[in-house]
């Protein structure tokens, strides 16, 4: 068997669910890991966007194998329409932008690498109108523009997550010990959450990103206040608040830069109508 | 329908009745003048001393309707502060850290509840991936044309808008890096 197609068959053996174009564009890609980084002060910048995605899919489906997406395909429909909307304003407006609600009565949004993004049931069902929806997808798709969950995966696993993902294009192809190393570094993450000045990042750009998608600036300070209201001893919050810094703390980094930079544009949209009828859809 | 059960639906319709209503406690963060339109050149109703407590009901925009025992008008969001401050911060890791310790006996109530799915450390680290899930959110990708119509039906228009530089970190030193 000639070393290429020795390659591309252990690829589809080892990507199993992806597509035979896609895996084979990963291998294409792999060749340039360890080559000259666009961006070296990121750590996430020197995975190729298809090796990004196929970590982002390791993830994704970690997280929908704890609480899959809700079945209801209006309701993903919206969040789908509404966060592309909202992707087409950022820095990666190309990248195949995936969201949807997942079947979980906690509180919480997630987001994982090359474009998906999630929130849960139980925080659509504690939000007003389309512009706190907006605040919350557009918090995660920050994560994802930014490479942050990469980045910490990446470091994570490290070198041997390189060298493995090098391995698949290689005459090793023991694949299935990277793709177990993704995941089990992507439960860690999720467990332990990003640094909190990702956090912080994630609220301040979300709050532009909201704003600049013609939704009301201050959608993302009424989310923080929601959820300061809310207990927190609270078991649906107990992620969410081990993972984050506090509402109160979040509130006050967001606070002074919206107030400067985007009092402006408190007077843009707030849609509750469409929201509520999606919200009413997931609460029955 | 077990007692759980009905306790449980009974909580959901409780829910959402009072999001519905959205009624919410809430302090003043500082001495602050109650409007009687959501804008800082309306009239005063009042002046609201700190720890003044209201209870806020609709948003607009950056303001919220209040009522207090001094009348009911407007307060910007800034000047409210809702529930009781610190106590989440600090309680996080220790949560985080029983349930490392407990594992996955410690959420068995939890998941014994139809739909609530929690996801926390414990049911993480026991779940495998679902990529027949995920090929079904997949399959979700709505055309250009339609996240037009979506915007265009909402008269939401894109505002060119830069991302504003980030405050400079307090005092206290962190070694993560920031991002920006």
């Amino acid at each position: 068997m000639k070393s290429s197609s020795k390659l591309l068959g252990g690829l589809l053996l080892a990507l199993a669910t992806v597509p035979a174009a896609q895996a084979f564009k990963l291998n294409l890609n792999l060749n340039k890991i360890g080559g000259v980084a666009k961006d070296a002060a990121t750590l996430g910048s020197e995975v190729s966007p298809e090796d990004e995605r196929q970590i982002g899919r390791e993830l994704a489906a970690v997280l929908v194998g704890v609480a899959p997406p809700v079945w209801d395909r209006e309701v993903q429909d919206y969040v789908n329409t509404l966060g592309r909307w909202i992707a087409q304003h950022s820095e990666r407006p190309d990248l195949d932008w995936h969201f949807a609600v997942l079947d979980s009565d906690d509180v919480n949004a997630f987001a994982a690498p090359g474009g998906y993004v999630f929130l849960t049931k139980g925080m659509f069902l504690r939000l007003q109108n389309e512009s706190e929806l907006a605040a919350v997808l557009a918090h995660e798709i920050v994560h994802v523009l930014d490479r942050h969950h990469l980045a910490a995966v990446k470091k994570e696993a490290g070198v041997g997550l390189i060298a493995g993902l090098a391995s698949l294009a290689g005459e090793n192809n023991d694949h299935s010990e990277t793709i177990d190393k993704v995941a089990s570094a992507g439960r860690e993450l999720y467990a332990r959450g990003l640094n909190k000045e990702d956090e912080y990042s994630a609220d301040l750009k979300g709050a532009v990103l909201a704003s600049r998608s013609g939704y009301d600036a201050y959608g993302t300070l009424a989310v923080l206040q929601n959820l300061q209201a809310m207990d927190a001893d609270d078991s649906s919050l107990e992620l969410m608040f081990a993972t984050h810094p506090s509402p109160s703390a979040r509130i006050e980094r967001v606070l002074p830069v919206l107030e400067m930079s985007l009092a402006d544009y408190q007077d843009l949209k707030m849609v509750p109508g469409r929201f509520q009828k999606m919200r009413a859809r997931l609460a029955r | 329908m077990t007692p759980l059960r009905i306790l449980r639906a009974g909580s959901v319709l409780l829910l959402c009745a009072s999001f519905a209503a959205s009624a919410q406690n809430a302090r003043t963060v500082a001495d602050t003048e109650l409007k009687a339109e959501p804008n800082r050149s309306a009239a005063k109703v009042a002046t609201l001393p700190a720890g003044t407590s209201v209870d806020s009901g609709e948003r607009r925009g950056g303001w919220y309707a209040v009522t207090s025992d001094q009348g009911k008008g407007w307060l910007p969001m800034s000047s409210l502060s809702f529930g009781s401050g610190e106590k989440q911060g600090s309680s996080g890791l220790g949560k985080l850290v029983n349930l490392a310790n407990t594992g996955k006996s410690g959420s068995t109530v939890a998941t014994g509840v139809r739909g609530h799915k929690p996801i926390n450390a414990a049911t993480l680290q026991g779940a495998s991936a679902d990529p027949e899930a995920l090929a079904r959110v997949e399959a979700i990708a709505p055309p250009e044309e339609v996240v037009k119509r979506f915007a265009k039906q909402e008269k939401l228009r894109t505002t060119q808008i830069e991302y504003p530089a980030p405050p400079a970190p307090k005092s206290e030193v962190s070694t993560d890096e920031v991002k920006f």
